[in-house]
């Protein structure tokens, strides 16, 4: 088992869509598209967390599915969509509603697991534009994060599906009781 | 906003260089500092921009993926080094052969123990630890390390390197390593020493006593003996330890995912004796810290030891597997023997606890677990000891709340389970043993607002009803109630100095050296400034934790930074508004003293309409720029500076599958004025889930045979997911006026942790009758202690 | 993770050909079980034999004639949302949701899902070299063994991942695997092996074959207005996701006019493989399903238990999953809960 093998070596070269535009690179085949996205195409926004499929923080759209891309070979990506923390902006560089509620509820707080949360969150909203609390507590079970406790990730969520409704939802204001204000 | 602007005197020549003591207490550690005499500002009594719920000044950039880390730098031709680290607990290395990992393709160097034995890392936080050792205490300890031009080829080279081991005998069971049983010995007096940052002596246990226990216990109507253990736990970043090092000539530049880039420079400068300002560390955006990063870490020096010697840049971030193999909160048992009267007030406590701490001294300073116990409660006859026992695991470090959450883990449930025994409220039994003098430093507390936590949340929570609520027989679903407070530091202290620069535009950087560790601290600085400005958070842009352009300032744990670095900011930017207005006052052909500064402009207190734009006042600066210089003041002297809180929760317990569902949390802190309720209120939730793992689900297990730990993951290690969580949150502060500093805030990091589990553990007792002694409360605790009840299922 | 060679195969059978001759090749499919091995040093294949690449392998087929046919690259996501298996087989669809996190749920599919590892943490530290890797010995035993087996176990003591597994037995499914020497079917229960047949392997498959199908045959009277088919799938973690069961258990049965017909009764998570519970069966069937009947099942069930030390509590929550199940699935109401 653990004798050194013989391979022969290769670089491995594809081609795929990513967020929204035509992409080719070469890698070593070994690598997971989190490593051929952070190391290859230097787009750091999705973030190592754990490597083992353990933690969410390196979740990206896959032909618009959240999949972990620390488990999902580079290969594995010739000839489809990928979506990253990148891709999130709309045309004029304009922030997405979901980018724009989780930055102005804080619901990023050390802001590492964020692009993880916003790009399941994004599909969700694609799939159910109006989830319940339930829902997206579900949706995102797979991303961890050890700073907000979650709610206000699900209020970011709640928020921007309603602005992507067409709804005139106004940011809650953070309620803390019993402030003299 | 300050409204008697005219009271404040301008500093007279030399009188800015007066200095006098202070005291700081930093995680239970109190040290005394010489620190400048600023001048008083004003109280806040109006505030415009502090206190309101202001969007995070970085949200964009974080929910952008600009926002840089550490593990995202990249240099050209940079390296990458892994640690080859110990498989055994305990062994004496014979040899290492590392001939095949050099002629690895794309290996540059390998670094061992006789490399770096010179180097020996020490700060008050970290303890001396070798870098690198033939003698390994504990399974993942560094032995060498490897850099080579990708990860892949350095994991083979590190795989590559083949370690002969003798193996030693090891212990992981402190209980055991405290007796003679003890198959190692640590140190000749014995295995273990004080806990805490007290004077310790090895083979002594840190005392704390006072009155005389006999007398007290002869009081008591009723004596309680309880024993409560807690597992370790750990941080669990979502950013991993790592550092990147990069040498130009004989500068170094330092990214270092750190709480506090200072005390790395600190400790690089010392143990490479580096000039200070040749040492740059970056750690402006880092993935949470939660304490387990607080100082340089081993992989700091070994990237800039890899750099020095490869002449390359040098990144070192750990897997996931070795993070967990790194510092952790301490295990503790708590023997307890606690006299009460009848009418509930404590007559004596006794309390003996035991602290795993691994194998080295640095360890043991996180070692004890009774600061709660000498001071929650009044109690004239107490006696604590701490000992912290040494085994063949890593050392600990500090964790949220360090000492107090695993103290709280045993104390509250304690208390719970005094007011069931009494028949009384626990609201009552706590109120009944209230104190407004720390029993400690037999100072008063600057303010204490725990009685207000206990009113308004229980309020809130329906405290009362809900408590007397009782459940179905038939049903398998048991809800029940439970209730702890808590006490920390949290006020904060010098020395922080923050600069304000005010350009020719009117626009403001302000210069922090404050790490923002998820917490919020660029926005809440930002807040302070704009607020004593007069001006939008928009036109102010921070620069924090950067060695070469932001001042020193004490790093962001035990809940300091607020209120260390806030005031700093403060008076910065009071010193920035001054030097305006001065030159305003030319324009405006009236006394500075006449001036103020809000929303934007500078105006003639009493002439409102007389008035011009701030970036008028700011265009004529003759120099073109302006910079305004602050200091933390000393605190007040002979007062205690603590945080309080009380947290209430219900729980759902399904007595067949054992699960606990925490279904409301109600939270209520004093920690004086809330700057911005929103990262206040996200310290709180955050900090009650964390709380969560610790009472539900989290554990680090190292192998009791083998000394290998086999938590090691994110899987195995459990911390809550979106699904654990508690659903409902509320969050209260009950804004006790608090006029310690010139922000009036103290810190609330720490706090929401401390009482989340033991108010869980007692929430879970009330609901089923099962008094879980040890955390976590997993399954199978809940279907063992319903057994033990009689098979109530 | 090391490097490797990266295969497509133009079909299944230059898939299974390539496999056989190769005997560093390992086959994957969503990966998510083989990449974690891979990263944790577990295994290093030479060749990785890719099926997702292959056509037609991942289709979810119903008919009341024919019953539910799932292709083995059906990803769990697929599983758990189809409405004909949330409406006939909600024990498959409860448990495909059960399954990790919803990333995952997108990419592991249903082949994967019922051949993967065990997930014992001696297993899958490099750092213990056991009997299921081929070394001497199982830590265990005398080791922390509170996820461990209390049924079937020893000399290995894993417990059997799968939740699909349970469920799918506990529906009657049959598995087909295709090989280099073609296709061959069993009922899924007999896929698996105990460690006393093996210690190194969970299942039958032989070298190069692959799992390409599962086939849950219809029920026999399933249109009848008296009889009625329920199953649930229920389990028992210590986080609310991405976690493995401590006890699972997978129950399907039919009722005629209140009377059990048929029953299956399969636990997850207590054994080496998937665990049948013939005598929870027995004591259920023809009888009208009560608390003190279900209560005697599931005690019934676990009888033969032998917890390891620090596994105990699962005999009990075992005991009470079965008795919770078979009482939902008897239950008057029309959709189980």
């Amino acid at each position: 088992m653990k004798q050194r093998r013989k391979i022969r070596k290769q670089k491995a070269h594809i081609a795929f869509v990513l967020n929204g535009e035509p992409c080719e690179v070469a890698f070593a085949p070994h690598k997971t598209l989190l490593e051929v996205l952070r190391e290859d195409l230097n787009l750091t926004g999705t973030k190592h967390g754990c490597e083992l499929g353990e933690c969410g923080t390196c979740a990206v759209l896959l032909d618009g599915k959240p999949v972990l891309s620390c488990l999902v070979l580079g290969l594995d990506a010739e000839g489809r969509e990928v979506t990253t923390v990148e891709g999130m902006q709309l045309p004029e560089g304009r922030l997405h509603p979901l980018q724009e509620t989780f930055a102005d509820l804080g619901a990023a707080q050390c802001g590492y697991c964020t692009p993880g949360f916003l790009l399941t969150a994004l599909e969700l909203l694609a799939k159910n534009p109006k989830p319940t609390r339930e829902e997206i507590a579900q949706a995102l079970s797979g991303n961890l994060c050890r700073c907000t406790g979650y709610i206000k990730i699900y209020e970011a969520v709640e928020l921007a599906a309603a602005h992507m409704r067409g709804e005139k939802a106004e940011v809650a204001e953070e309620v803390v009781y019993g402030l003299k204000s | 906003m300050i409204d008697d602007e005219k009271t404040q005197k301008p500093i007279p020549p030399g009188q800015d260089q007066e200095y006098e003591e202070s005291e700081v207490n930093i995680e239970g550690r109190r040290v005394t500092v010489r620190t400048r005499k600023v001048p008083p500002l004003p109280d806040w009594t109006k505030t415009e921009i502090v206190g309101q719920p202001v969007p995070r000044v970085d949200g964009v950039d974080k929910v952008t993926g600009r926002a840089k880390y550490t593990s995202d730098v990249q240099l050209p031709h940079m390296l990458y080094a892994i640690a080859v680290r110990s498989e055994l607990p305990h062994a004496r290395i014979k040899n290492i052969s590392i001939e095949k990992a050099l002629a690895h393709p794309g290996v540059h160097a390998v670094l061992l123990p006789k490399d770096v034995e010179r180097y020996i890392m020490g700060n008050p936080f970290a303890g001396t630890l070798p870098l690198l050792t033939l003698e390994p205490k504990y399974t993942g300890e560094e032995i060498a390390v490897v850099a080579a031009e990708t990860e892949l080829q350095a994991e083979d080279a590190a795989r590559l390197i083949q370690v002969d081991y003798e193996p030693l005998p090891f212990v992981l069971d402190p209980e055991v390593s405290m007796t003679d049983k003890s198959p190692v010995k640590f140190f000749p007096e014995g295995n273990f020493t004080g806990g805490g940052f007290g004077q310790r002596k090895i083979g002594q246990p840190s005392v704390h006593t006072r009155g005389d226990l006999d007398v007290g216990f002869k009081e008591a109507d009723h004596i309680f003996e309880e024993t409560f253990r807690t597992e370790p736990q750990q941080h669990a970043c979502m950013e991993v330890h790592g550092t990147t090092a990069s040498w130009d000539g004989d500068h170094l530049t330092v990214w270092e995912s750190t709480q506090g880039v200072f005390g790395v420079q600190e400790e690089i400068s010392r143990v490479f004796t580096l000039p200070m300002n040749d040492v740059r560390v970056i750690g402006t955006h880092m993935g949470g810290g939660f304490g387990s990063k607080g100082g340089a870490g081993k992989q700091t020096m070994l990237a800039v030891l890899m750099a020095r010697r490869t002449g390359r840049p040098v990144k070192m971030v750990l897997s996931r597997h070795e993070d967990f193999m790194g510092v952790y909160r301490p295990a503790s048992i708590q023997h307890y023997k606690v006299g009460v009267k009848n009418d509930g007030r404590l007559t004596a406590i006794e309390m003996k606890s035991v602290n795993a701490v691994g194998a080295y001294m640095s360890g043991s300073m996180w070692g004890n677990s009774s600061p709660m116990t000498q001071q929650m409660y009044a109690c004239a006859n107490v006696r604590t000891e701490d000992r912290a026992v040494f085994t063949n695991t890593p050392p600990p470090g500090a964790m949220r709340g360090p000492s107090n959450v695993q103290n709280a883990w045993g104390l509250e449930q304690l208390m719970d389970l005094i007011a069931h025994k009494l028949n009384m409220d626990p609201i009552e039994l706590r109120m009944r043993n209230d104190v407004k003098v720390d029993q400690v430093t037999h100072q008063p507390y600057h303010s204490k607002g725990l009685a207000e936590c206990f009113k308004l949340g229980a309020e809130k929570f329906h405290w009362d009803e809900k408590r007397l609520r009782r459940n179905d027989p038939a049903s398998t679903k048991k809800y029940g109630v439970g209730m702890a407070s808590q006490i920390w530091g949290g006020g904060g202290g010098p020395p922080a100095t923050a600069i304000v620069k005010i350009n020719q535009d009117g626009s403001i950087n302000l210069l922090t050296g404050a790490a923002d560790i998820g917490t919020g601290t660029r926005t809440v600085m930002s807040q302070i400034c704009a607020e004593e400005l007069g001006v939008a958070v928009d036109r102010i842009h921070v620069t924090n934790a950067d060695t070469e352009t932001t001042p020193y300032t004490l790093p962001s744990y035990g809940s300091i930074t607020l209120a260390s670095s806030g005031p700093a900011v403060r008076s910065a930017a009071n010193d920035a508004k001054r030097q305006l207005l001065d030159l305003a006052a030319g324009s405006l052909g009236v006394k500075p003293e006449e001036l103020s500064s809000k929303d934007g402009f500078i105006f003639v207190t009493a002439q409102p309409d007389k008035r011009m734009k701030f970036e008028a006042a700011a265009g004529a600066m003759p120099e073109r720029t302006l910079v305004g210089r602050g200091y933390r003041g000393p605190n007040p002297k002979g007062q205690s500076l603590n945080a309080f809180g009380a947290q209430f929760c219900e729980v759902e317990i399904d007595i067949h599958s054992g699960e606990v569902k925490v279904l409301k949390f109600v939270a209520a802190h004093d920690s004086g004025r809330v700057i911005n309720p929103h990262t206040f209120a996200s310290q709180v939730k955050g900090g009650i889930t964390m709380g969560t793992g610790y009472a539900l689900s989290e554990r680090r297990l190292i192998d009791k045979n083998t000394g290998v730990p086999v938590t090691a993951s994110l899987l195995e290690y459990r911390p809550p997911t979106s699904l654990d969580a508690p659903v409902d949150i509320e969050v209260y502060s009950v804004d006790v006026p608090y006029t310690a500093n010139n922000i009036g805030a103290k810190g609330v990091g720490e706090p929401p942790l401390i009482a989340t589990a033991p108010a869980i553990a007692n929430a879970v007792y009330h609901a089923t009758g099962v008094r879980v002694k040890s955390n976590p409360i997993t399954p199978e605790k809940i279907i063992d202690g319903l057994k033990s009840l009689g098979g109530r299922t | 993770m090391r490097n490797f060679q990266h295969f497509n195969p133009a079909s299944l059978a230059q898939a299974t050909t390539t496999l056989s001759s190769k005997p560093d090749a390992w086959v994957i499919a969503g990966g998510i079980d083989l990449l974690g091995e891979m990263k944790n040093g577990i295994i290093q294949p030479g060749t990785l034999v890719n099926l997702k690449t292959l056509p037609n392998l991942d289709y979810i087929k119903f008919s009341e004639s024919d019953g539910l046919r799932i292709g083995a690259m059906a990803t769990l996501a697929k599983i758990e949302a189809h409405p004909d298996i949330r409406k006939h087989f909600t024990v498959l669809s409860q448990a495909a949701h059960s399954v990790a996190t919803p990333q995952i749920r997108n990419v592991g599919t249903l082949g994967g899902n019922l051949c993967q590892r065990p997930r014992c943490w001696y297993y899958r530290n490099p750092a213990f070299h056991c009997l299921k890797k081929g070394g001497k010995e199982c830590f265990s035993v005398s080791g922390e063994n509170k996820y461990n087996a209390i049924l079937g176990g020893g000399p290995v003591f894993i417990v059997h991942p799968s939740d699909c597994a349970p469920a799918l037995i506990s529906l009657g499914a049959e598995v087909t695997v295709a090989g280099p020497r073609g296709k061959r079917s069993m009922p899924l229960e007999k896929f698996f092996i105990l460690p006393t047949e093996n210690p190194l392997r969970e299942n039958r498959l032989q070298a190069g074959e692959v799992v390409t199908e599962v086939h849950v045959p219809p029920f026999h009277d399933a249109g009848s207005s008296s009889s009625a088919h329920r199953s649930v799938y229920l389990k028992v973690k210590e986080r609310g996701a991405w976690d493995f069961a401590l006890a699972s258990a997978a129950v399907s049965m039919e009722t005629n006019a209140g009377m059990c017909r048929s029953v299956r009764v399969v636990l997850g998570g207590v054994a080496p493989i998937p665990w049948r519970c013939p005598q929870a069966e027995k004591t259920c069937m023809g009888k009208q399903i009560d608390e003190a009947l279900a209560a005697e099942a599931g005690k019934a069930s676990l009888a033969q238990a032998v917890p390891l030390g620090k596994n105990d509590y699962k005999v009990e929550m075992a005991a009470n999953l079965i008795k919770r199940a078979l009482l939902m699935c008897s239950a008057s109401s029309a959709s189980p809960r």
